[in-house]
């Protein structure tokens, strides 16, 4: 038995690591915008190396597997987390720069307010959050399932192919490569890359957890599957395209009119569903009772959570077009899955909180559980927001207002990015076996400027988006407009300057944390560093089907 | 099999899973949680009666669903058709009184300046601002509307049929004018555009090189070739879209580069036509609007006839 061998999974892994390559080679070739060429040179190089090393582990004698689990790809995501974060971030507030002075784009085409919004959009949510799900679920499953990652190297072939397809999409944005959907910006071909891409994903996670030694699969581990599946599902449907050529990177969709809108919808409202809720969610089940060090607080509302929310959410996209062309009953539709799926939202929440039962006192001197904790905060605020913009009446005032970018920004900078940082500062000490982070000090300077500046930022929006939005339903006993556009525009300067602060005190936390992340990953004066056993090691043998009696505690 | 174990802090039963320390509590669903659920349903269930919702099968052949349920109230889409159909009949009642009332008296009218100036800055900061400025004193290119000088009929109908028909637009009435482009059509050499930039520099009272002024001066009034539109001694005020060369306001610069550039390739700014785009009612208020821009509160004639066409109080 050449049980150790990589011969099938490096061959059936060859075939979409040599489509990529080919597909790179022929842009390469015949491509007529330089933008093209360069990906394809980048895809060709990519897939060349990639193949070179699979070719080397086919031809390597069988080699043993480590009875341990696998870190290093966690090491790996963790470095994207922090790279991606800072261009994400960065690229954000200067954005929120140049809607307040509109010449910061110094009139070149490629830094552009349409060009570098999508290089944010994309930096954070894939760039940024992608590597944290990445990092995160891969650290979880093996943990609660006891086993290590399935694959030799498919998690390394979805880590590098996952954050090349990032690199293609941002640098197509700066040279006008982009679909124009929102947060599915990148062309057709990295849609393809992506779609290998999860499919290896999907595969390692399935995989892990068929040979995990627990009876149970844990509730973070469904949240992953949930969201992997999902997205599968919203990345394919809503990628639907024809390619125009070849030569140019340019492609259509297969839809049109309402139903492309409703097409789109559908995926961006679940892209912040599955993608930013959801997969976060299982972050947070994980990483939230192990830092507070206290059992989930009820069982049963977490799978009436799960199963309410991946329901209910699918649903729930038609809210994005409320008193458009999209037909009434769509719109309405939309509307009453959003308010029901407040409730298993705010499951989530309830476990979230109540799981800290006992352990309040720890956030007096835990940054990272404070994270964690307003993580939740954050999360039912903007949830509960949510609900009551995708009532039609009130949609009517926050619709195309920058109300909407506040509440967006409520789920981004409080929820997702602090539940990342919360787990991260729990996540790095123990992949690099280090006692805790270097400074728990730099933690709570984090904290506290990026809560100010998720504040600020918050604050600045929903001001500025009532405001903005009264402004237009103003009207004199004439039925005449008592402000023009202008005047609303001119009204949001102030608050445009506001909301770039806030993203920069935000910016600075993050550069501060990732500061800190380094310097705990490599030490100013390297301590003996201690090769802490795992506390539960594996199972001797890959797959045990009954795992051992816990002992009650 | 598992083992289930007491929690100290609250009492509860574990489910006896545990994953990598990791317990969960067999807590009970939190009551308010089971009505919130309990409540949201039924909302949404009134939500589905009152309003079109499900899909319903209406046809034995594919694609068999082809309705929905109209609801209890009717559709949204007809609310807001028949909402907007009120503010409609609102707003012609209004227009109406404006569109009968005379130009000409209203803009004596003290009292319809004093009401109809916000709405008119209204619209002027919504349609003509990008181009004329926020302040009215334009940009290079676009002529100030508050300086004492007009390119064309400066009174109030002058004024209305600019903004109506568009300068040099694509409507069959605009308004049309052109400058030449002088050495383009070659009816001046290259030396006698230099020669006329100096004498508009020293019309207007700028710096310049007095000899080639004079040479320019024979050019300028020689066969009516630029006074013809800009009046002798390039004072302007002909109405025919040739603006005043002996004042400090300037369409394109009076500096030496863009003087030779207007004579030597011509001018043709486009005023757009806003019959199209806007009512009758607003095209007037803006007419007045612009033309109160200009004068001072204290010239309007404070004898006035005009009933006040607006409700407002």
């Amino acid at each position: 038995m050449e049980k150790n061998s990589c011969r099938a999974e490096c061959a059936i892994s060859l075939l979409p690591v040599l489509a990529v390559a080919a597909l790179g080679g022929v842009f390469t070739l015949v491509g007529k915008e330089p933008i093209l060429v360069f990906h394809g040179a980048i895809m060709a190089l990519s897939g060349a190396l990639a193949a070179l090393y699979l070719f080397r582990k086919m031809l390597a004698p069988p080699a043993e597997i480590p009875l341990e689990y696998n870190d290093k790809i966690i090491r790996a995501a963790v470095i994207m987390i922090l790279i991606w974060g800072i261009i994400g971030f960065g690229v954000g507030d200067i954005v929120a720069w140049q809607l307040a002075y509109p010449n910061l784009n110094f009139d070149l085409p490629w830094t552009n307010f349409g060009r570098l919004r999508p290089v944010h959009t994309t930096a954070v949510i894939l760039g940024f959050g992608g590597n944290a799900l990445l990092a995160t679920s891969f650290y979880v499953v093996q943990r609660t399932s006891r086993a290590r990652l399935a694959g030799q190297v498919t998690p390394w072939l979805v880590f590098w192919g996952y954050n090349l397809f990032v690199f293609l999409g941002v640098t197509g944005y700066l040279f006008g490569v982009t679909q124009s959907r929102e947060y599915a910006e990148p062309e057709w071909y990295a849609d393809l890359l992506a779609l290998l891409v999860w499919i290896g994903y999907f595969w390692i996670f399935l995989a892990t957890l068929a040979r995990r030694a627990e009876r149970h699969i844990y509730v973070a581990n469904w949240y992953f599957l949930g969201f992997i599946i999902a997205f599968a599902m919203l990345h394919i449907v809503n990628n639907l395209s024809v390619p125009i050529s070849l030569e140019y990177a340019k492609s259509y969709s297969l839809f049109t009119g309402v139903q492309d809108a409703m097409t789109q919808w559908w995926y961006g409202h679940n892209a912040v569903g599955f993608f930013l809720t959801a997969a976060f969610l299982g972050m947070l089940y994980y990483f939230l009772p192990k830092a507070a060090n206290r059992p989930i607080y009820s069982y049963r509302l977490s799978i009436i959570g799960f199963w309410g929310l991946v329901f209910t959410y699918m649903w729930a996209g038609s809210h994005h077009l409320h008193y458009t062309a999209l037909p009434d009953w769509v719109q309405v539709l939309g509307m009453s899955m959003s308010l029901i799926l407040l409730v298993p939202s705010w499951a989530s929440v309830f476990n979230g909180f109540f799981t800290l039962n006992g352990a309040w006192h720890k956030l007096r001197y835990d940054p990272a559980l404070r994270f964690m904790t307003l993580a939740v905060l954050f999360y039912a605020i903007a949830t509960f927001e949510g609900v009551f913009m995708a009532l039609k009446p009130v949609n009517a005032l926050s619709h195309y207002t920058d109300w909407t970018v506040g509440h967006v920004h409520a789920g981004a900078l409080g929820w997702v990015a602090f539940i990342t940082i919360g787990s991260l500062y729990k996540l790095v000490p123990w992949v690099w076996h280090r006692e805790g982070t270097y400074s728990r000090r730099l933690e709570a300077w984090h904290f506290w400027l990026a809560l100010s500046g998720a504040v600020i930022y918050v604050g600045a929006m929903w001001n500025a988006g009532i405001t903005q939005s009264l402004m237009w339903q103003t009207y004199d006993a004439n039925g005449q407009f008592v402000y023009s556009f202008m005047d609303s525009v001119d009204m949001l300067h102030p608050y445009y300057v506001a909301r770039a602060i806030g993203g920069l005190l935000y910016l600075v936390g993050f550069m501060i944390g990732a500061y800190n992340i380094w310097l705990t990953i490599n030490p100013p004066t390297p301590a003996e560093i201690p090769s802490t056993p795992e506390t539960r090691p594996l199972p001797a043998s890959g797959v045990v089907a009954q795992p051992a009696a816990q002992p009650a505690e | 099999m598992s083992v289930k174990r007491r929690d100290q802090v609250s009492g509860q039963l574990t489910t006896g899973h545990e994953w990598d320390g990791i317990e969960e509590l067999d807590t009970p669903i939190p009551k308010p949680f089971v009505w919130g659920y309990l409540i949201a349903f039924l909302v949404a269930l009134i939500m589905w009666i009152a309003l079109p919702s499900w899909p319903l099968p209406s046809s034995m052949k594919w694609p068999y669903i082809t309705s929905y349920w109209q609801g209890l109230l009717g559709s949204d889409a007809e609310r807001v058709e028949r909402r907007l159909a009120e503010l409609a009949a609102q707003q012609k009642a209004f227009d109406d009184k404006i569109n009968k009332a005379d130009l000409a008296e209203l803009v004596n009218d003290p009292k319809a300046r004093k009401l109809l100036m916000p709405a008119g800055a209204v619209l002027y900061r919504e349609h003509c601002a990008m181009c004329h400025g926020p302040d009215a004193k334009g940009q290079p290119g676009f002529p100030n509307l508050v300086d004492d000088q007009w390119l064309w009929d400066g009174e109030v109908e002058g004024i209305y049929t600019t903004i109506k028909y568009g300068i040099n637009s694509s409507h069959e009435e605009t308004q049309s004018a052109e400058m030449p482009g002088f050495l383009k059509d070659e009816s001046l050499t290259k030396d006698q555009v230099r020669d006329v930039v100096e004498y508009v520099r020293s019309i207007s009272g700028q710096e310049h090189f007095p000899e080639a002024a004079k040479r320019g001066a024979v050019v300028f009034e020689e066969d009516g070739a630029c006074s013809g539109c800009h009046g002798e001694g390039g004072a302007g005020g002909l109405g025919v879209g040739a603006p005043n060369l002996t004042d400090k306001h300037w369409i394109y610069g009076g500096d030496r580069d863009s003087l030779y550039r207007s004579i030597a390739e011509g001018r043709k700014g486009v005023m757009p036509h806003w019959v199209d785009l806007l009512r009758e009612a607003e095209i007037r208020q803006l007419a007045l609007y612009i033309k109160w821009l200009g004068t001072p509160e204290k010239q309007v004639a404070k004898v006035s006839s005009v009933s006040i066409p607006t409700t407002a109080k």
